[in-house]
Order: C-alpha cells, then structure tokens, then sequence
C-alpha cells in the first residue's frame, strides 16, 4: 500500500468522520440553527409585517408610527381586535406564550427541570381553572367575541409560521391561542399586584423573634401623614358635597363616608395577628419555613407599585385636569406593557396593555384618560386545616371532607415529568411543601369581570360611564384616577375587599385563619366558579372621591380612617409625601401645571429617606478623623439627597443604608434563621428608636457609623465612583439573557431608588415600567422603559431605552397619520 | 500564466510547512510525483497523471475517477477555466449551503477541488467562509445586532470557516 494511498486513506476517513460526527452529534442541532444562510434562526431576521393578512372579521388597516406603536383602524370592533391580536403576536408572540406557560404550569416543557418547582406552584394554585370559569362569564358579554377575535389574530401569526428568535433558541413551537390565555394575562397581572403571603412572614417573625418584635418591625399602621384620602383635602376638594351616593355630584368621598373604623379593623388586625392571638402565633411556624420560602417565591415582586395622580382642570393651562401615571411593575425585556392605538366608529382609544389582552388598559380615548395603581389591599387569606393522617379529609364544619384532588402532569423537557396532585377545600387551593399545608382563598380565584370592565372604559363616554364600568371592575384591587374631557376627576378603589368574620365579628386578614372551624370565610365567594358581592364590601362603601382638585396615588395607606379594613401592606408614605408636597407647592403658588410640569415630577429624584437619615449619620459621624469617614462625611454633606446616577453622595447612601440595615437586623434575624427577606421596610429602619432592642449591642450611631465603613469598602473595591455605576439597567433582563445575554437591553446608568417619585430599583428590577401624561381630550405623551417590539431585529426592540431614562416621552396622540403597513383583508363575504 | 506558475511554485514551496501539503501539491497532478514538481503539472501534467500505469490510486478508481481527475487537473492548471470554475463552485456552494449547513461543506469540496494543492484548497475554502459570512449579513441586514449575538455568533462564524475547511479536505483524496 502506497504512502499516498494512506494519505487519502486518512484525508477521506478525516472527511467522512468530520462529517459523520457533526451529522450524528448534538452539533447538528447547533448547525441546523445557527450555520450562515441555512440556519432556522436566521428565518426570524427576515420576518416582515406583510403587506395583506386575510381575516374572518372583516378588513382593518394597520399603521406603524416612528415608535413602532400600531395604529389599528376598523369599521368594526371584532376586525380591529383580529388585527389588534394579529400586530400583538407579530411584536411580543414570544412573550405571550411565555407567560401563559408560566400560569399553566407549564415553562418546564420547553426549559427543563429548573422550572419546576414553579410550575407546580402554579399548577396546585389552579390558575387555569380560575381563567376558565372567568371566560365562561365573560363570554356571553360584549367583549367575548372580541376576545374570540383577538385570538384568532394571534393564531394567524403562529399559523404564518414565521416565529421570533426565542423560539428557534428553545426549539419549539407555540400552541394555538385561546381566550382562556387572554383570562390568564388578567388573572397573570392580578398575582403580581394582590398575591401576597405578608401574613404567613409576620407570623414567623412573632413566632421566632416574639410578638412584640414582630409588632415594632410590621406595624400595622405606619405613623406619617399622608393617605391618598388627605384630611386637609378633604375639606377642599371632595368633602362637604352632602351628596353621598350620588356619582353625578362632586364631593361624595370615602374621607366623608369613613367613620373611623381603623381602631376596630386594622388595629385589630395588629393584635389579632401579633400580638394576642396565641393561635396565630403558632400559626406561623405551623406553616414551616420550606413552604414559606416557597411561597415567597411567587408572590408580588418586591417593590411592585406605581404612581398615579390627578389635578383638575382649575390648577392647569389648559383649563383640563391632567393625569399623570407610572406604573412600577417588573421591568424587563421586552417590557411588561404594550402600546396600541384602535380606532373603530365606537370609540378612539390608545394607550398600554399586557401583551395577550385585546384592550387598552392604561391609557386613554377621545373622552377621558385613566390609570391604575395598586392600592395594597388584604384579597389574600391563608387557612389551617385539621386534616387526617392519611392526608385525604379535612375537618370542615364538623364533619370530615373529602379534598376536591385532580392529577395534573408538567412535562419536562430532557427530563422526567412530574405529576401533581391538585386539592382543594372549600376555600380554595391548598398548597403543600414538606409535608406542611396551607389553604388559600384569593379573589382571583373565581370568574371576574374585569376584561370587560377595561373594555367599557375604552368606549366610555365620561365619568358616568366609568363610574358604572368600575362596579364590574371586580379584579384586582387598584387605585383607579380617571379624569374626562369635561373636567371631572375621579378616584376609585376597584375589585372586591372581602369581609371576614370569626364568630359574627368582623376581623382582619393578616392571619391565619383556622379553616376547619370556618373562621375568616367570605361569603358569596365561589372557588373556581362564579362568585357574587354579597360577603365583599359594597361598592357605594369602598373608598372613593368624586371631582378631587388634588389627588396622588403611591400605593400608600388609603385613607387613616376606613370603613372597612383594606390592608396592611401600603408602601412606605416617600413617594406619596413627595408628590403631595410638589403639587401642593405648585398648586399654593398658584401656578398653573402643565404637562411638561407632570412629566418633571414624574423625573424627581429626591429620596425622604435620606432626609431623614443622613443628619443623624453626619451627628454620628462629627469628629471623625480617619480620611474616610470624613470625605464620605463632606460628600454626603454637600449632597442635596437626588438620587442621581452621576452622584457620589447617592452613592455612598444608597449603599451605607444596605449596609446599616444589615447591621441592624441581621445579627437578631440570623440567629432565628430568618433571612433578609424578613427585614422590615424602609420606613421602620428610618425610624427605628434608638432605644430599640436592636441597638442593645450597639447603638444606632455606633451601627451607622460601622455600616457607612463598610460602605465605603465595598464602594472602593468594587470600583465605583458615582451612584449609576451601581445603579444600573443590569437588572432589566430578558428571560433567556442569561443563555443569550446579546437580548438584554444594553446596560446603562440609572436615577432613582425604591423611594423615590422616578422609581427604579436595581435589585429586584422593578421600576416605571411605563410613563404617560394625558389631558384628556388633548394632549397626551407616553414612553416604555424599551420599546415596543418583542423582536430583536426590530429597530423598536430598544428604541425608547434611552428616553425612558430620560424621561423623555413621545407623544401618545389619536391621529391616524402615514401609509397603511398592513392591510387586513375581511374573507367574511 | 504566470500567475498560474506562480502560485503553483508558492504552493510546492511550502513544503516545509505541512507534510500534507506538500505532497499534495502534485498528488492531483501527479500523484507519484509529490516533491513539488508542480511546474511540470502545470506543464501538461494532466494527460500523464491519467494515464500513468504505476499509480495505484488511478488504477484502483477505474476510468471514471481518472476522467475526473483528468478534467479537473485540466481546469487546475488553467486560469482561464479555473477562475469561471471558481466562480461557479462558489454559487454552487453558495445555494447549497442556502438550503443546509452541510452545503458549507459541500461549498469548501468544490473549490477546494478546483485548487491546485490541498494547501491552497482550504485556503480557498476558508476564503469561500468569507464570501459565505459576506452574503450572509447582507441578507441579515443589521450586521452589528448579529455580531452582538454572542455566543450564537461564534457558531455561525466557526462554521463558516471550518465546514468548507473540512471539505476541502476532499482535495486530498481527488
């Protein structure tokens, strides 16, 4: 055999294995996905709006703007919301069906193992469930069919077959869409704004740390001044109407049907729960720190909040009142809300949505303009059952009952699936994690009607009109402003506050309830299936104030005084108290706003807990001598307390206060293994005494003094220098950034903190995940914290990156301007 | 012609480099003759590389492998042909691997075929990569999106290089 033989010999057999081995490898898979010209992720660079889609519905026209924001015209509702469904698909199709896969239970299907722990969460909370009993009531209502188009729009894009990136980087392809999935988006929003285990936590601090720990740290009722419902505006601007009950009036307000209550709701909540209820404090331990902790993970994000205010139209140029709304939700990539303007011959309608709902959520029509915050609310109610040993009763009224159970299955993907067992009591889902339990009953839980409240708020021709929507307006529970055309300004609390009873006496939610002995039940509630009023604070009752001047919204105490318990977990009062003082100072100067006025408000950076904090550390730190201590000192002296993202002063606060709070709580917390999660809010910190048992071992000044060292060495080895080095867009993630970091938003320097009006913070990603101001029936600006495409090659994908970071909205106007992008063509004939 | 020559010479020249491509450089030419004797080839190698009696591979492959390799020791040697030959095996290449990764491979065989050595086949293939990865951000438009792409990226790079790379190797064995 020559030696050239063997030389081709092994070139041939190099060949033919190189090949063989990519062909038969997991290379192949890369290959058929990402080689040049063949690969199918490429497909998703070539997608393109067609010029024609064919729709059962009839023909609607779709027009883009410079910010990628659709404009859909129609000569009818149903052929707008096909196109509606059909331009949400082309933009966030990844995103839809991401967020329903969570709600179903079923992200483990396409990711694998590391999902599973949510997905049986979300499987054994039955949020399915819950969506379909609301879409059998929502579909004989006038926005049904609506929806029935809306998902017909979606599925023509899945059925188009040109499918996003995210898609070829999981390797599968969506499922039809439903509108059971549009009612999961609802009932999606609704947990992260009202799913809350508050209570469960407080009840582990009382029962590791005492009652009375645990009572300093989570009061019921923080001490400041400043509830959405002042007192001192009460007087002038919705008291004194004598008009209670009459919408159509100004003046009937919450402030004036409120009769102090709170001493008997809330009050009796803290003792209930904290203090005296001996059964609650076992409670909590009863429940075990594996479920807890499990739980945690899916309640609302921290910080979940938002801004929302109104001035009438007396205190504007214009002579129209203006709303000003950013809603602090999770901020990622590509953003939570979607911008979209429909023009039908019922209504003009433009502003945000969640990506697999058809209507307008925020925004505004050719008649007024409306916003939601989260007001806090209690909806969440946590119970203990008697249940036998071999797990299959629970002692309910006396008698052993069976659990209502259901065999779930969460495929997972390269791995085993798993089955869950659903139970359920009368009361609603029980969770199990360890061998501990607990029930849950959730107002989410039941068939709702809020999609088609959100629908008549697009059609609405007013206040009156909106007045009447809210009453149907039953999940979640927000802090609804809306102002009209006319002049009128509004504020509702929307969705049903539950009233609870332990033995014919009205008590609280934050605590255990014992299940078994029917404490806490709601009447007219439903689990799974329709529910009514009856058992929920009437709607006449809840808070509200018709035709205020003033009236700003941060997610803080309601008002001082309810009639009926609301809740317990209100923000801390700084935004609110900033916002009030800024308007109250303009309104007092007699100066009138405009909306570049609200959209600098919007931009305030100024944070009350450095106002209050950073004096008491400057005492603490007089007469420092080390080099360190005394530039921090002379840093944080000169610093006017803006948290700026090119401030050194920000800096050194925002990271001293971690440090502080850590030192504070940490010691105590840790050896009842309590994690940070545990620590109390920003308010307490501030004004924890400096009797307090925590500065037993060291005192408050000793502690600020330790904490502002470890500031500055942590400031010093991380080489920061100003406060946006920190204090970045890093945490605006998109959910596989961390397979594919190039689909994260580029990482920028960031204003603002937790505390203040323009709110971002960095380390749970929550922020203004969306920016209008709106004269209704004038003009209107708006801006997204990214942009309006889902899809990477879109020139909109970031394109608002930078002026949300700014604060720098474009307009969010009604007109139907440019050339038709998509024309969609009605096969109905 | 010079050129031809030259480029020929360069590619016997290297042998000191690879002992592969040393020898091949005259292995499509003149298989018996790998030293670097590429001028005499390129002199009218093509005819004798055919029909030379002590070359086993030839005798082995038959009369058909031995029109191919005549023919393409012809097309080898002449700038002429082999240039619009290049050309062609690039489209070819090109649209095949428009349909699938392996048309990449596919592509680097074909031009690297046509080469005159093994050496200065993957050279071509790897230049082949090139035109591959120009056509393809042309296509995708908005080339600094797709380079921030990484680790995605690295695939589509790698492969645009190593795929016709390993083709080439084709020109070893023909």
């Amino acid at each position: 055999m020559s030696d050239d033989f063997t030389r081709r010999a092994a070139l041939a057999g190099a060949l033919v294995a190189g090949v063989g081995g990519l062909a038969l490898s997991s290379a192949r898979e890369l290959l058929e996905s990402f080689a040049p010209l063949s690969g199918d992720a490429w497909a998703a660079a070539d997608r393109t709006r067609p010029d024609r889609v064919e729709s059962p519905y009839g023909d609607a026209t779709v027009r883009y703007d410079d910010d990628g924001v659709p404009t859909v015209v129609a000569d009818d509702e149903p052929a707008a919301y096909f196109a509606v469904g059909y331009v949400q698909a082309f933009d966030r199709l990844f995103q839809l069906d991401l967020q329903r896969r969570v709600m179903r239970g079923r992200l483990s299907e396409v990711v694998g193992d590391v999902a599973v722990a949510d997905d049986e969460f979300h499987v054994a909370m039955d949020f399915v469930g819950a969506a379909e009993a609301t879409w059998e009531l929502v579909a004989d209502t006038p926005a049904g069919p609506l929806v029935e188009a809306y998902a017909d729009g979606v599925d023509a894009v899945i059925d188009a077959g040109s499918l996003p990136l995210e898609f070829e980087l999981l390797g599968y392809e969506p499922r039809p869409w439903t509108p059971v999935d549009s009612m999961l988006m609802e009932k999606q929003i609704s947990w992260d704004l009202t799913g809350n285990f508050a209570e469960l936590r407080r009840s582990m601090v009382a029962d590791r740390l005492g009652a009375d720990v645990a009572s300093e740290l989570y009061p019921a009722r923080m001490d400041h001044e400043t509830p959405i419902l002042r007192e001192s505006l009460e007087a002038e601007t919705i008291g004194g109407s004598g008009s209670d009950g009459e919408f159509g009036a100004p003046g009937v307000g919450a402030s004036s049907t409120v009769e102090g209550v709170a001493d008997g709701a809330v009050g009796g909540a803290n003792d209930a729960g904290l203090e005296d209820d001996a059964d609650a404090t076992t409670a909590g331990e009863s429940v075990g720190p594996a479920l807890l902790s499990w739980l945690s993970r899916f309640e609302s994000p921290p910080g979940t909040g938002s801004n929302s205010w109104v001035v009438s139209g007396g205190h504007t140029e214009s002579g129209r009142p203006i709303v000003a709304y950013d809603p602090h939700l999770a901020l990622m990539t590509p953003p939570l809300w979607y911008e979209q303007h429909v023009e039908t011959p019922e209504t003009s309608v433009r502003g945000a949505t969640f990506p697999g709902v058809p209507f307008v959520i925020a925004g505004a029509n050719d008649r007024g303009t409306w916003s939601f915050t989260n007001v806090g609310a209690d909806v969440l109610d946590c119970y203990r059952y008697e249940i036998d040993d071999d797990g299959d009763r629970y002692r309910y009224d006396g008698q052993w009952r069976e659990f209502e159970t259901d065999e779930r299955e969460i495929p997972v993907a390269d791995g085993e699936d798993r089955t869950v067992t659903v139970r359920k009591t009368v009361h609603g889902p029980l969770l199990e994690r360890e061998g501990r339990t607990v029930g849950v009953a959730w107002t989410g839980h039941t068939a709702t009607r809020t999609t088609e409240a959100i629908y008549e708020f697009g059609r609405s021709d007013g206040l009156e009109d909106v007045l009447e929507s809210t009453r149907t307006f039953d999940l979640p529970t927000q802090n609804l402003v809306y102002a009209d055309a006319d002049g009128r300004t509004l504020y509702y609390v929307t969705g049903k506050l539950p009233i609870r009873t332990i033995d014919g006496e009205v008590v609280s939610g934050d605590r255990i309830f014992d299940g078994s002995a029917g404490e806490g039940e709601w009447d007219g509630f439903t689990p799974f299936g329709e529910s009514s009023w009856e058992g929920f604070v009437p709607f006449e009752e809840k808070p509200h104030a018709i035709d205020p001047h003033v009236l700003a919204t941060a997610n803080q105490r309601v008002v001082d005084d309810p009639d009926h318990y609301v809740g317990v977990s209100y923000a801390t009062p700084y935004r609110g108290a900033r916002i009030y003082d800024r308007l109250d100072a303009a309104l007092e100067a007699g100066d009138p706003t405009d909306l570049a006025f609200h959209r600098d408000l919007q931009d305030d950076v100024v944070d009350g807990r450095a106002a209050r904090l950073v004096p008491d550390l400057l005492d603490a730190l007089e007469g420092a001598s080390d080099d360190d201590r005394t530039d921090a000192a002379e840093t944080l002296a000169a610093w006017e307390y803006r948290m700026d993202r090119d401030s050194r002063g920000a800096l050194l606060f925002a990271r001293w206060l971690h440090h502080f709070r850590r030192r504070v709580f940490e010691p105590a917390f840790g050896d009842a293994g309590l994690d940070k999660s545990y620590y109390p809010n920003d308010w307490v910190v501030a004004t924890l005494p400096a009797d307090s048992p925590f500065f037993d071992e060291r005192t408050r000044a000793e502690a600020m003094v330790d904490a502002l060292e470890d500031a500055v060495s942590e400031i010093d080895a991380e080489g920061w220098t100003t406060y946006g080095d920190w204090n970045s867009t890093r945490s605006i993630g998109h959910p596989l950034g961390v397979e594919a970091p190039f689909l994260d938003y580029p990482e920028r320097p960031a204003d603002g903190s937790r505390a203040t009006v323009k709110n971002y913070r960095v380390e749970s990603g929550v922020g203004a995940s969306w920016r209008m101001v709106v004269e209704p029936g004038g003009d209107a600006t708006a801006i997204l914290p990214g942009g309006n495409s889902g899809d990477y090659f879109s020139p909109h994908y970031d394109d608002q990156l930078e002026r949300w970071l700014e604060n720098e909205q474009k307009l969010m106007d009604r007109t139907v301007e440019g050339d038709v992008d998509t024309t969609v063509v009605g096969d109905r004939s | 012609m010079s050129g031809e020559d030259e480029r020929a010479s360069d590619g016997a020249g290297e042998a000191d480099v690879s002992d592969v491509a040393d020898r091949d450089v005259g292995s499509g030419s003149d298989p018996v003759d790998g030293d670097g004797r590429a001028s005499n080839a390129a002199d009218g190698g093509a005819s004798s590389a055919a029909e030379r009696p002590g070359d086993s591979a030839t005798v082995d492959d038959g009369r058909g492998t031995a029109r191919l390799e005549s023919r393409l020791a012809a097309v080898r040697t002449n700038p002429r042909v082999r240039r619009p030959a290049f050309a062609l095996a690039a489209v070819v290449g090109l649209g095949l691997a428009w349909v699938h990764w392996l048309g990449l491979v596919c592509g680097g065989a074909l031009v690297g075929l046509l080469s005159p050595s093994l050496r200065r086949g993957v050279v071509a293939a790897l230049g082949f990569g090139v035109l591959v990865l120009v056509v393809f951000f042309l296509r995708i438009g908005p080339v600094a999106l797709v380079i921030e792409m990484r680790p995605i990226v690295f695939v589509t790079v790698a492969s645009a290089f190593a795929l016709p790379a390993l083709g080439a190797l084709l020109r070893g064995v023909l």
